[in-house]
């Protein structure tokens, strides 16, 4: 290598460096900015009694100016979901083509995102009513980001163990396809299927191993070949519009009081207090796992951060106590299904969205579910130690340590309390019951504990914001595939197809959890729930089902396709961070599945489980 | 057969639903075979504002949009969401059909919305826990709004606290008493069974909510003339149609309301009508002035 070439190499990187530090402090302003306007508010709502007209939709353009933000940042550092599948099996020679191939796509739904998000801002006109500015300042971020992303493609090679001339040889591609699919006239594809087309563009280039999100839009844009019926410009509003809802800012809320919680080594008192609890158990690691997943899940509303980080705490103990790497992976991955059950939930918020349900309403009859699915996880976990002869992991804790342990973890377990009830009473709403959390994990970790600075803080919020924008563009990205579907009457179609065989609510049940199951193996169960909810509610409602009820089932059913291959969000993440072959992790998974599915079974027939707390209630 | 994208905000029972499949039905008595039109339900392809956007980007080739969701790009369409500019359903008709209603579809036409016809989802009426009738009644009561300046403003003129609440929490809102009181329409306050938690359903009808039928502009212009001429004859039955169905709705949920316990409260329109001109000249500027207000309010 010779000096010029070092110093080049140098020079790219240190450009891609700048450019995501200076992404990075922008993505984390938007996120101070919308929680302290969105604390603002409460403030104002509470101590004055006034509410800030403009405040929900400042804090929805923010939320978006994140999005598009993270695209980039997730671009750079490989953090966008997706199956690796073929890239494990294939022989190392055919790496560099596959790499180009989908570096190939993800450039091409850029450029297109960049094309149609300039003729966005050009075309969507009017004035926000709220805010008093144009409106197509919201898009502001779009080709700034999409600009951004291309050159990380392009210089790429730079910067990771990849040769240099991939990165451009990517962009051209990308390049190519945009020529041939929008400019070649005699490229067409049959129009009579556009959700087909659009589905198997989303499942091809998905099983390439093409970033979901980008899948999901990708099979978008190859179906306007076959009929334009959402314009790009349209495609790129669907999207912004799908992620910009008021009752999904409790996103991020909720994202950034995990990390804080996390960073203010809040979770770590759960974990403790959990071991005490059960740690002494047949396969104590394992029931740990489950009950802290439990607890924890009390506070956040993310399975994603809570596969995650037990995968990095939990699952090490659980392999040096005798389980084997798969299951203690398992383990954590089934364990995970449980945050966004019990309530604070993103995934049944995105539902409430998506349905015009009440989130209150959905989040209390989480409970029920949630205890009931760690029950069963408590047993499988049993009985599985049984076989494989574990000794119990620890002795019994005395009352005494069980009581400090819970003492320890008080003031954590307390904003469960706080939310839950303030949501119940009706003090708060979502929104709000995020920025108090936001509000006390902050309090609690920079004030009472001092776990960290106000430079920590900073790195919490960045990274807050990254996942925010990640979750964010998922949900978005699901949004313009859910239009193609509505506009191509597939609900219609599927109810008369559903109804027409039986109006046995039972039946009509039971073929909505196979239905759920089989889209929930292959879509993010955020792209699923948007996806699936507005087909499915109106045909159980026909039948007499609670809605309520049958949202629980959806999110239950769902979140256990992140534990089935070919796209298993929860095992990736626990098998990607113990450096676990995905694959044996699923085929570990397949006992605790079978102890999900029969806790779905009681979900799903005995309504009272997840509703009839909401009716004592009432 | 050339696919019609509809967007429809309501179920398949709903006037704006059923709009919908009257012109679906008429146009092919019509024009045999020359249109599919796809009616996509219960805000599947998006709500109010993003559907009204989609109109402009080629997605949405037509749908209902209340004028309050217009004032975006028709700023000027605000006056008609001043309170008490209308008398009656009647006085409405004969304003949107005379030459002020004129003037406003060439200015949605600009903006590419075709308008079809103006239709009427009803007046607002005020929803209370208790059967409070004077104007003086909310003064330090919250009260759940839309987010609009105009409504925001409205009710801070009368000394209430506006809270913007999204629609799926208003019931839970209501019950708990997060807010107190909130203002809707008759069928949307039993659609919500709001009627539950504020049965007083007190008659101020202050506000009309106004709403256009319409084509994408850039659909219109690509059909035929044939095809254009149908599409505005049968769109304006169409919006009467909508009208009739509307009224029948409100009836026939406020005697489903009052069987389960609702009040209807009426009120002293004079009283509320004074109460409310401070708020009329502050905000008229807003609204292209007070002339325009006049040229409504003096519509015979
Ligand atoms: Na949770
Ligand atoms: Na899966």
């Amino acid at each position: 290598m010779t000096a010029s070439t070092v110093a080049e190499r140098s020079a790219a990187a240190r450009l891609l460096h700048g450019l995501d530090r200076s992404i990075a402090a922008l993505a984390t302003l938007c996120l101070s900015g919308l929680i302290l306007i969105l604390l603002a508010n409460v403030t104002g709502r509470y101590l004055l009694g006034t509410s800030l007209v403009w405040a929900q939709e400042a804090a929805i353009w923010l939320f978006i100016y994140i999005i598009f933000l993270g695209l980039p940042l997730a671009l750079r550092a490989r953090q966008h979901i997706a199956l690796t599948l073929l890239r494990d099996r294939l022989p190392p020679v055919w790496q560099p083509a596959l790499a180009i191939l989908i570096d190939g796509i993800v450039a091409y739904v850029t450029l297109m995102l960049l094309i149609a998000g300039l003729e966005l801002m050009q075309r969507i006109g009017g004035t926000s009513p709220a805010l008093l500015l144009p409106v197509w300042l919201k898009f502001l971020f779009i080709p700034l980001s999409c600009l951004a992303s291309l050159l990380c493609i392009a210089l790429a090679g730079f910067e990771r163990g990849i040769a240099r001339w991939q990165g451009p040889l990517s962009l051209l591609l990308g390049a190519l396809l945009y020529l041939l699919l929008h400019h070649v006239e005699a490229v067409s594809l049959p129009a009579a299927s556009v959700s087909l087309v659009m589905g198997l563009g989303f499942l091809a280039t998905l099983l390439l191993g093409v970033p979901v999100a980008f899948a999901l839009l990708f099979g978008v844009f190859l179906s306007g070949v076959a009929l334009p019926l959402l314009p790009p410009p349209a495609l790129v509003q669907n999207l912004v519009n799908g992620a910009g809802k008021f009752l999904l800012l409790a996103v991020p809320l909720f994202l950034t009081a995990g990390t804080l919680m996390n960073a203010g080594g809040l979770t770590r008192r759960l974990m403790d207090f959990a071991f005490s609890l059960v740690g002494h158990m047949r396969g104590g690691h394992g029931q740990v796992s489950v009950v802290s997943s439990l607890l924890y899940g009390g506070i956040s509303g993310s399975s994603y951060s809570e596969a995650s980080l037990s995968a990095k705490l939990l699952a090490p103990q659980m392999i040096r106590h005798g389980y084997s790497p798969p299951l203690a992976c398992a383990i954590t991955a089934a364990s995970g299904v449980l945050p966004n059950i019990v309530p604070p939930s993103v995934a049944l918020l995105i539902l409430a969205a998506a349905g015009n349900l009440s989130v209150g309403a959905l989040w209390l009859a989480g409970i029920g579910p949630g205890l009931l699915l760690a029950l069963c996880l408590m047993l499988a976990v049993h009985l599985l130690a049984r076989r494989q002869g574990q000794a119990p992991a620890g002795r019994r804790t005395d009352g005494a340590t069980r009581l400090r342990h819970g003492l320890h973890a008080a003031p954590v377990l307390f904003l469960a309390v706080v939310i839950i009830g303030g949501i119940r009473i009706g003090a708060v709403t979502p929104t709000e019951a995020g920025v108090l959390a936001v509000t006390y994990a902050l309090l609690l970790g920079l004030l009472v504990y001092r776990a960290y600075g106000l430079r920590g803080l900073w790195e919490s919020l960045e990274r807050s914001a990254q996942e925010s924008a990640l979750i964010g563009l998922l949900i978005g990205a699901a949004a313009p595939f859910a239009f193609i579907l509505a506009a191509e009457q597939v609900p219609q179609d599927l109810v008369r197809g559903l109804t027409g065989l039986t109006e046995n609510p039972w039946l009509i049940l039971l073929l909505a959890n196979l239905l759920l199951l089989l889209f929930g193996m292959i879509l993010d169960i955020g792209a699923a729930i948007l996806i699936l909810a507005p087909l499915l509610l109106p045909v159980v409602v026909a039948v007499g089902i609670d809605p309520i009820h049958f949202g629980l089932v959806i999110v239950v059913n769902l979140m256990l396709g992140g534990l089935t291959p070919p796209v298993g969000m929860l095992a990736f993440i626990a098998a990607t961070v113990t450096e676990t072959p995905v694959h044996k992790v699923f085929r570990a998974l397949l006992p605790l599945l079978a102890a999900l599915l029969i806790g779905l079974a009681i979900v799903t027939y005995v309504p009272a489980v997840s509703i009839g707390l909401l009716e004592l209630i009432r | 057969q050339r696919p019609v994208t509809i967007a429809s905000l309501l179920g398949p029972d709903k006037p704006e639903t059923l709009v919908w499949t009257y012109i679906e039905e008429r146009l092919e008595e019509r024009l045999p075979g020359a249109f599919d039109l796809r009616i996509a339900t219960d805000a599947s392809l998006g709500g109010e504002r993003e559907v009204a956007e989609g109109a402009r980007l080629g997605s949405i080739h037509g749908s209902l949009s209340t004028l309050a969701n217009m004032s975006a790009w028709v700023p000027e369409g605000q006056v008609f969401d001043m309170p008490f500019v209308f008398r009656d359903a009647e006085h409405v008709d004969q304003v949107m059909k005379g030459p002020i209603g004129d003037e406003f579809r060439e200015l949605y036409r600009e903006q590419g919305f075709r308008v079809l016809g103006y239709v009427n989802y009803g007046a607002r009426h005020l929803l209370a826990k208790e059967p409070l009738d004077s104007p003086e009644d909310v003064a330090g009561q919250s009260i759940r709004v839309i987010q609009s300046p105009l409504h925001t403003q409205l009710w801070e003129s009368l000394d209430a606290n506006p809270t913007p609440i999204p629609i799926p929490e208003v019931y839970n809102a209501l019950q708990t008493g997060v807010v107190d009181m909130m203002d809707l329409t008759k069928s949307a306050t039993v659609g919500f069974r709001l009627h539950e938690v504020v049965p007083y359903v007190v008659e101020t009808g202050h506000i009309w909510a106004l709403g256009i039928l319409f084509l994408s502009e850039d659909f219109y212009q690509s059909l035929t003339p044939e095809q254009q001429e149908a599409f505005l004859e049968i769109g304006a039955e169409a919006a009467d149609h909508f009208n009739a169905l509307m009224a029948e709705d409100h009836a026939s949920s406020m005697a489903l309301a009052e069987s389960e316990g609702a009040q209807v409260v009426p009120v002293d329109r004079a009283a509320w009508q004074e109460a409310i001109k401070p708020f009329w000249e502050s905000y008229a500027p807003e609204v292209g002035g007070m002339e325009r207000i006049k040229a409504i309010v003096e519509t015979e």
